[in-house]
């Protein structure tokens, strides 16, 4: 997968915010917290109101 | 889900349950809180070092004339002699990771205080395990010792 293709947006539940998230920092900015078969949980923060926030990505998409 | 990310999908972001959240603090205060572990844990091991040293010279009992009979064995003097400098090692090692030493990062850059923290952390859990080898393997000759001596004396 290319880096490029790495990027998803994300909205937060709380202030509405979209933003990009950059699959390839899991790990630094954004962390990994379950990874299954099918789908990852990544916690990532939100630019706007700073609130960690869960989102869900297919597990081939990471790394 | 669509097939490839940056298709133009937008997921949702949900709240952390109250189990994750209450994970990552515990985590991020174990992150925090392991420079004074990693000190701690350097302190015991050099108590326990000077113990075991004390205990060791004492076996060895140089000072005494005549020399205890057991000494003449060269297992007994090489054991004894190497449990002598890995116990020193030891010391040495714990001693590096509580010494005191520079390091530079500017209080207005979190990501320059991240990589300094890094830095501090490994290299002091670096030279800590270096510190536990040489202690467990100076434990180890002083164990041999005091059974050559043992057995010699009986």
């Amino acid at each position: 997968m290319k880096p490029e293709q790495r990027l998803v947006d994300v909205q937060c539940s709380e202030c509405g915010r979209v933003w990009q998230v950059d699959l390839a920092q899991v790990g630094r900015d954004a962390q990994l917290i379950y990874r299954g078969e099918e789908s990852a949980k990544v916690r990532v923060e939100c630019p706007v109101c700073h609130k960690y926030r869960i989102v869900e990505v297919p597990q081939r998409w990471l790394s | 889900m669509s097939d490839a990310a940056g298709s133009g999908k937008i997921f949702s972001a949900t709240p952390e349950t109250t189990e994750d959240k209450a994970l990552r603090e515990w985590w991020a205060a174990q992150a925090l809180g392991s420079l004074d572990n990693l000190e701690t844990a350097a302190r015991q091991i050099i108590t326990l070092c000077t113990t075991l040293l004390g205990s060791l010279l004492a076996v060895l009992a140089l000072a005494e004339d005549p020399l205890p009979a057991y000494l003449a064995a060269r297992a007994v003097r090489l054991a004894g002699g190497a449990g002598v400098l890995l116990l020193l090692g030891g010391l040495a090692a714990a001693l590096v990771v509580v010494w005191p030493r520079r390091y530079a990062a500017a209080p207005d850059l979190p990501a320059q205080q991240r990589q300094a923290f890094t830095a501090m952390r490994q290299f002091k859990a670096r030279a800590l395990t270096a510190s536990l080898a040489l202690f467990g393997l100076g434990l180890a000759a002083l164990a041999l010792v005091l059974l050559l001596a043992l057995r010699l004396a009986a």
